[in-house]
Formats: structure tokens, sequence, C-alpha cells
């Protein structure tokens, strides 16, 4: 087992103290457009803004406890929307809002499942998304319906707090699970703070007010819980890109850095391989990233080329690669689990044949062990499930306790990686669970599998989504395994549709689609799919189907029926 | 005004130096099948429209949209040209 060292005393009980804290001090956030103009947002005013937000919520009906979601993009009215729901004791839900050009139906459908499943009251966007709102909000029926934050502002009543106490819910983030639908995991005011004050106590180095620059998404941990709320708890300067605009110009977020002269910025392994394939040089001109000290890179595998090439890339700009350091977490913790040291990150070991970096030791107040079979737990160097145990580990999924008995086991979260200890520090090798993470993003398999739905040629419900590192990649890729349907004629081109198949419907393209003959695909008694075991055997090379389903037994059952049907001509 | 050949050739300059994709692209181009486009090529893509011609793209515009003469077009549109 790996101890953390114990937690600091925490600094403040409830995220309303800690914003009202902040507004004593002269920093803030600050917002980046694509023209890379900058408006700023003070703690004094955003503490301001959020008691008369607070104001018209309770107005309006919303009392402590209530779930208010959250459906807003990186602006100001975020800030309002989620500060003065915690001012008025009530509980913030942000959820994703819509991507452009994305599909409107699943956008629907996704945030009518998000809005039943945290029991929200209200839904506060602005008119922009608002106007797409309409059918997840009739779907979902919050009683108290779905606002503008620009409309609660104009009617506010004026300023209003109420006394949370630090047990209270705080929060509800969106994990990405097992399955389809992402589950509500509930933290209370001391969860996120503890993790905030074990994170401080990882990152702080002396005195020194930190200054960061983040373009993840305020939906998720990371962005929302690692950025936003680290820099209000432990006042220091934070400015914002919208991750698409990340996303469309990388550079944004490197002149960024070296502009605000920034300390700090987290992001996972796929963005910094995002940088070495679009960055040009000429987009850094007088650019210097030597203050960049803490390079946080978390959220999924980490690759140790990309940083190595990251480090190299960017050298020349001023960037020292011992910034970059790799960290483990995941939302039912709060966020953070584990921290590496500096310069870990450039000094991989190899295991199984690959190159993995250590995600480092346990934050202060966390414990993780890795169990094998039946929860015994293991020696170093055995890899098994990686539990952690620690002081923000979330209540429980919201309103479903049995999944909630499952991940929590006296007192032990089971994270669903697969790792191992070696030399005191924890090395995360794969995964229990069927996940598939690309560009940062968790997705369930079935979700790609769906989308295979009545495509001719693709045997239905046999196709399996896995991800893997393919030679040369920056990071995990999508891989399709497929059962072409032995029954029905299979189009010549039959990859490239499920390819364009899977692009159009998840906006994701596979690295690679493998069609498999039918019954290849490993299952268990019961049918399941076993998509870890497809994977072993699909990297191995040894997929194939089994000895029963040979071609010349197939063509044995085409011989029965043509039988079976001649005698049925006959009789 | 902008025009939709204006689009036209913005996205061929973007799909070509910011995505990399070799591709010769026409208003008949399929985004997603012939140029393979997937979300975050896609985003740069509205993205870098968005900016250089003052427009705002919604969720949903994708229903119209498969082919670069469509985004042209829906792009044309809503800049107020032709």
């Amino acid at each position: 087992m790996l101890v953390g060292p114990p937690l600091p005393p925490l600094r403040h009980s409830t995220l309303p103290g800690a914003l009202a804290a902040a507004a004593r001090f002269d920093v803030g956030l600050t917002f980046i457009d694509v023209r890379e103009q900058e408006t700023p947002l003070s703690f004094v005013e955003l503490h301001q803004r959020a008691r008369r937000m607070a104001g018209a919520l309770a107005e309006l009906g919303v009392r402590p406890g209530d779930r208010v979601a959250l459906v807003l993009p990186t602006a100001p009215s975020f800030m309002d929307a989620f500060f003065g729901a915690l001012c008025a004791g009530a509980v913030p839900v942000p959820l994703y809002p819509p991507v452009r050009l994305g599909r409107l139906d699943e956008f629907h459908a996704r945030t009518a499942r998000m809005l039943e499943v945290s029991g929200a009251r209200l839904v506060l966007t602005d008119a922009r998304v608002g106007r797409l709102l309409g059918v997840a909000v009739a779907r979902a029926r919050p009683d108290l319906g779905a606002r503008t934050v620009a409309d609660l502002a104009a009617r506010s009543p004026g300023e209003h707090a109420v006394t949370v106490d630090a047990d209270a819910l705080a929060l509800i983030q969106f994990s990405s699970g097992t399955t389809v639908d992402p589950k509500p995991v509930a933290l209370t005011h001391r969860a996120i703070l503890s993790n905030i004050e074990a994170i401080d106590a990882f990152v702080r180095q002396g005195d020194a007010r930190q200054s960061g620059v983040s373009w993840l998404p305020l939906y998720h941990d990371m962005g929302l819980i690692g950025s936003l709320l680290t820099a209000v708890c432990h006042p220091g300067a934070l400015a914002l890109l919208p991750p698409e605009l990340f996303l469309a110009r990388p550079a944004l977020w490197l002149r960024a850095i070296s502009r605000r002269r920034a300390t700090i910025s987290v992001a996972p392994n796929f963005a910094f391989g995002l940088c070495l394939r679009r960055v040009r040089d000429d987009e850094l001109a007088g650019v210097d990233l030597s203050c960049w000290r803490l390079a946080l890179n978390g959220a999924e595998p980490i690759s140790p080329g990309v940083l190595r090439r990251f480090s190299e890339r960017f050298a020349p700009f001023g960037f020292d690669g011992r910034a970059l350091l790799p960290v483990y977490g995941l939302s039912e913790a709060a966020l953070a689990v584990a921290f590496s040291r500096p310069g870990e990150a450039l000094a991989p070991r190899t295991f199984e044949g690959r190159e993995l970096v250590p995600v480092g030791r346990p934050v202060p107040g966390f414990s993780v062990k890795i169990v094998g079979e039946g929860g015994v737990e293991l020696a170093d160097g055995a890899t098994g499930r990686i539990l952690a145990r620690g002081p923000s580990l979330m209540r429980g999924y919201f309103g479903n306790d049995a999944a909630t008995g499952e991940a929590i086991r006296g007192g032990w979260l089971d994270t669903g990686d697969l790792g191992f200890v070696d030399a005191g520090a924890l090395f995360v090798s794969g995964r229990a669970k069927d996940v598939v993470i690309v560009r940062g993003k968790n997705h369930a398999p079935q979700e790609f599998e769906d989308a295979l739905a009545e495509l001719a040629g693709v045997r239905p419900g046999c196709a399996a989504a896995i991800g893997c590192v393919p030679p040369g990649a920056e990071g995990e890729e999508l891989v399709m395994l497929v059962e072409r349907d032995a029954q029905a004629a299979a189009p010549p081109d039959l990859a490239d549709a499920v390819a364009a198949r899977v692009a159009e419907r998840t906006g994701v393209r596979p690295h690679a689609v493998e069609l498999v003959a039918p019954g290849t695909l490993p299952r268990t008694s019961s049918g399941k799919l076993r998509r870890l075991e497809a994977r072993v055997q699909y990297l191995a090379g040894t997929l194939a189907p089994p000895k029963d389903v040979t071609a010349l037994g197939m063509a044995g059952e085409v011989v029965k029926s043509y039988a079976a049907y001649a005698k049925a001509r006959l009789t | 005004m902008t025009d939709a050949d204006a689009v036209l050739a913005e996205i061929r300059r973007v799909v070509a130096d910011e995505l990399g994709v070799r591709a010769n692209v026409t208003a008949q181009s399929d985004l997603l099948e012939e140029l393979r486009l997937d979300s975050l090529g896609l985003l740069t893509l509205v993205v870098g429209l968005e900016d250089r011609f003052q427009v705002a793209l919604e969720a949903g515009d994708a229903e119209h949209v498969r082919t670069a003469g469509e985004l042209a077009a829906l792009v044309a549109r809503r800049a107020g040209g032709r």
C-alpha cells in the first residue's frame, strides 16, 4: 500500500467561504477569445455578481440543496451561475454545452437524461444555447424551467448568501464510466476542499502565487476543480480559453501561457500531442515558455514518446521538460489521487514491452493499493486493480445506491484501472473497465458499437470497440473489431463504410477497422462481449474464429439449411 | 458581401494548411466520407470560418451540411452574402 503525506488543515470550510476570502485579493479570472483579446473578471467582482445571482435564484424559489444545472460555455455567465448557485446553498450541476455542427438529437437525449438523474430543479443557460435546450427541458421538465443568466441577473432583488454546511453537497459532476450513461458523482464541500488542499500541497513552491492558464472544459473535474476552484481557493490569476478554441488553434494555449507568464497549466496527454502536430513555428514568434513550471498531464494514458517530443520541440521556446508532471485521478475522488515529481516523466520504465511513466505517489490524505482476485492486496510489482482511499471520495453516485455500493467498498474506491507499484511509485498499465479514451474523453464502447446498427454487412450486435495505442501514435486510438454478416452480401468497401458510419454518428474516426468472421469475438458464457480479451487477442494477432465456425463449418450449416428447405419443398 | 466561393477557398486553406489533409476539395466533397474529417477536424474548420467571416454556427446546423459546398453556402448565408 502507498500512503500519502497527511492532509494539511483546510483553509476554508465551504466553497462560498473560499470565494469570499478570494475577494480580498487583487487577482481574478481572465477570459481569452479567438482574437486573443482578454476580458478580466476579478474575484471581488465575481463574488458580488455571485451574491446578486444568489438573490435572484432565491427569489425564483431555489432552496439550499436544490440541484441547478448549468449548460454554459467558458464565459463570465458560467461563473455567475456556478458561484451564484453555491451562494444560494444550491448544488451546481455543470453539463456539456452543444458542440457546433454537432448532432442535436444526441445532445437532447444526453442532456435530458442528465437533468433527470441529477433531479435538477432549474437549468441556467445563455440565449444562444438556450434556443437548443427546449427538447431536453420539455423531456426532463425541471420544475423551475430554464432561465438565462442575463435575464436572472437583470432582475436580482439584491445580494444574498446562505450559510452552508461543510458536509452539504457542493457539486454534481458526471463521470464517464463503463456504460453509455455517465453517472452523477456527488461531492461535498469538504471533499472538494480536501482535494484542492492536497493538490496545492503538491504544487505549491513557497509563498509564490500561481498564475494559471486553462482551456479545459468547466463541466469536468480537471477544468473545474483542478483549474478554476484551485485558483479561487488559493487565489491566483487564471486565464481561461474555451476548449473548442484550443482544439481548433492549439497555439493559442502556448501563446497564452507565455503572455500571461503562467506557472501552471494542466492538460490530458492528447493536448501535448496536438501541439506537436498542429503548432507551427510562425505561430510562436516571441513565445517564451520558461515560466511554465508545472505542466500537469492527466486524465488519459500518458505516452512517454509524446512527452519526450514535446519537451524537445518546445525547448527552443524556453520549455523545460522537467515541468511535465504525470498525474492520476478520477471524478469519483473529486480529482487528484497521485502526482509524480519533476523529472520522472522523462525517465520511463519498460513494462511488458512498452514504456510507462510513473504517475507518482498518493496526494496528501490519500492511500492507494493494488488488489487481485477477491480483493487480496498484491505485493509490489504485481498488476491488479487500483483502489484508492482518501478524504475527497464522492459521497456516492447521486440517487444510485447500487452503483455507489459497487464502486466504494469498505471506504476504498475501485478506480477500474489496472496498475502496479514499483519503487514507491504508482504505474497505471491498463484498465479493468471497457473504456475507450480518445483525446482525453472517456467513451463507453457501446457508443461506437451502437453506431453500426443496421449497417448492411455487419452482424447485428457483433462489433467491439477497443482503444489501443498504435505504433507511432500520440495516444490511444479507436479500433473497431467487426464481425461480417455471413448471411448478407457484404459491400466490398465494408471497412470504409464502418469507419464513415462511426465518424458520422460519434465524431470519432476509427484508426482501424478489423473485419472478422462470425463468432470470432470472445464472449462470456452469458453471451456478453469480452472486449478486454478481444483487445488482447487483437494486439497479439490471435483474433480468430472458434473451430466450430470455420469456413467449412459455415458451409455445412448452409448445406443443412438447404437440405431442410429441400425437404420442406418435397413434403 | 461574402460569397460561397470565398468561403470555399478558406475551407480549402484550412483543410490543407491547418489539418494537413491532402485532397482536392470541391463543392461536392463530402466532409466526412471524402475529406475524412472527424469532430476535431470539423471544429477546426468551423472555428476558422467563424473567425474569418465573423459568423456563428450552431449545433444542429450540421443536419443540412454534408459537403464543403453546403458548408460554404451556410457560412455565406449567415454572413449576409449570397
